[in-house]
């Protein structure tokens, strides 16, 4: 295999990776807070697109308009959940919480299923198919722009966790006891860490939306998603980005080289490993910190 | 009766009162905010933050959560931020906290542990402090200290403290009225001195042996 071509898969498996990236902070930013791998956090995306699809093309509106709206209604939504689902659970066991947000993640599949059926729509951000050329290496448009605003929120979550409300929700992702005596609103805070997490999930989406289409198998990126997170750290934003990038590059080039072996289907099966061996080898990923196992 | 009082678990019956108002059942995080801090038996702190970032934490309810002050009217946030860092250095000159503000608090000795916990709950400025067991694990050297602070933080700062403690030294040494619980049934009140005498109080103590 020549090197150009080596070259253009290693780039855009980080871009790839880094729309993984971009899923996988949603989930970042809730298990910071509470300590929960939010399972429904592919139900949140996919119902973030379905959202915006019913903005700006069943009500007319302009997509500048319809995404930020997607946005807000995403957040309250997403404060809505913690509101009357989460916050009842408050203390139980935390495989209680994890049944519950995979509840969540089949009602929004229900949901979207029967309101807007199963036809596999477009969001269409008005991004031209045709590929770009940088140097001799072809790169996606829609990959180039998802990769930027992975980026961009990294950036912007990484500045947040410096501001005060930042810095209180990082207490709570601490000690929920120490945060109370402290005079934390534990529960907002989670609330409002899953009101960002849905806006996360819109941008997501969108994104995803635009290359695979808006379906209820946009919710499977989960399986994707949580590998990204659990290698990162879970609690770490950074690690999700890099070992967004690293995953990226790893199954676009190794199933390059093993799809003529297998005949297909070996990017799962990289997903997979990486997932399994992760939790084997080092349970709290990358950048995580090392206590996660013990929780 | 410390988790009833901070909201953490309410009452299974009576009532509190807090400078004559009743918070029975109120959040926990608001109790915070009526001027009642704590420390825990069992330490509470933010692992992964240094020393300096716990104590600010405590500082968190006289501080406004504004996203847009801090990021647009800084100057307008600022003198806010002078009086709450005074206060923070207050404190950590008073505990003398200074040469380790900087380190995590995950790696340091469990006495200066619990400094750091009484400091995040001075510089929220109480009215009353809830100290449960503030001694726990701590030499006689360590005990000796945490003595002196809190007797300290109670003359300068006319604070109201509520110390839960085993050591009966450090209760008749430094407490002005005690009362001895068994089982959550209060079985002696009064004056330190005397209460350590009523034959109940050293009967559930030492467990009947003069019975």
């Amino acid at each position: 295999m020549d090197l150009i071509l080596l070259a253009e898969l290693a780039v855009n498996g980080v871009l790839t990776g880094l729309l993984y990236s971009l899923f996988a902070i949603g989930l970042v930013l809730i298990y910071k807070a509470s300590s929960v791998p939010n399972l429904s956090q592919g139900g949140l995306t996919m119902a973030g697109a379905y959202v915006v699809l019913a903005l700006a093309h069943d009500m007319g509106l302009p997509l500048w308009v319809a995404i930020p709206l997607a946005a807000v209604v995403m957040f309250v939504f997403g404060m809505g959940i913690e509101r009357v689902a989460l916050r009842r659970l408050a203390g139980r066991p935390v495989v209680m919480i994890l049944m519950m947000t995979l509840g969540i993640d089949i009602f929004l599949r229900g949901t979207t299923l029967a309101i807007w059926g199963g036809t596999s729509r477009s969001v269409d951000l008005g991004v031209s198919y045709e590929p770009l050329f940088v140097g001799d290496i072809l790169v996606s448009r829609i990959h180039l722009l998802g990769a930027a605003v992975a980026i961009l929120l990294f950036v912007v979550f990484v500045l947040f966790f410096r501001t005060r409300l930042g810095i209180r929700l990082r207490a709570i992702a601490d000690d929920y006891m120490a945060s109370w005596s402290v005079g934390i609103s534990v529960e907002r805070g989670v609330g409002l860490s899953w009101g960002l997490a849905s806006i996360v999930a819109v941008s997501a989406g969108i994104i995803w939306g635009e290359i695979q289409g808006v379906d209820q198998s946009l919710s499977l990126l989960l399986l994707k998603g949580l590998t990204v997170a659990v290698l990162g750290g879970l609690d770490s934003i950074f690690g999700a980005v890099l070992a967004g990038i690293i995953l990226g590059i790893i199954e676009n080039v190794g199933s390059a080289y093993l799809d003529p072996f297998v005949g297909g289907g070996s990017r799962d099966l990289i997903m997979a490993a990486v997932l399994i061996l992760t939790v084997m080898l080092r349970p709290h990923g990358l950048f995580g910190r090392t206590d996660i196992e013990r929780v | 009766m410390t988790n009833a009082i901070t909201g953490f678990y309410p009452p299974n019956k009576g009532s509190i009162y807090l400078d004559g108002k009743d918070i029975t059942g109120t959040a926990p995080h608001k109790v915070a905010t009526l001027g009642v801090a704590r420390t825990f038996q069992n330490l509470a702190l933010f692992n992964g933050m240094s020393v300096l970032e716990n104590i600010l934490l405590g500082r968190h309810i006289h501080m406004k959560p504004g996203v847009f002050p801090t990021a647009l009217y800084w100057w307008l946030a600022r003198p806010e931020e002078m009086r709450n860092r005074e206060v923070v250095e207050e404190v950590i000159e008073f505990l003398q906290l200074e040469s380790i503000r900087n380190e995590l608090v995950d790696g340091i000795p469990i006495g200066l542990k619990k400094r750091v916990e009484l400091a995040r709950a001075l510089v929220a400025e109480p009215h009353l402090l809830i100290l449960d067991e503030p001694m726990a694990g701590m030499n006689q050297e360590e005990k000796g200290y945490m003595a002196r602070f809190i007797l300290d933080a109670r003359a300068e700062r006319g604070i109201s403290v509520l110390l839960i403690e085993h050591h009966m030294d450090v209760i008749t040494g430094i407490c002005d009225r005690m009362l001895a619980l068994n089982y959550g049934e209060m079985i002696a009140s009064g004056l330190p001195k005397e209460v350590v005498k009523d034959p109940r109080v050293v009967d559930a103590y030492i467990g009947g042996a003069h019975g």
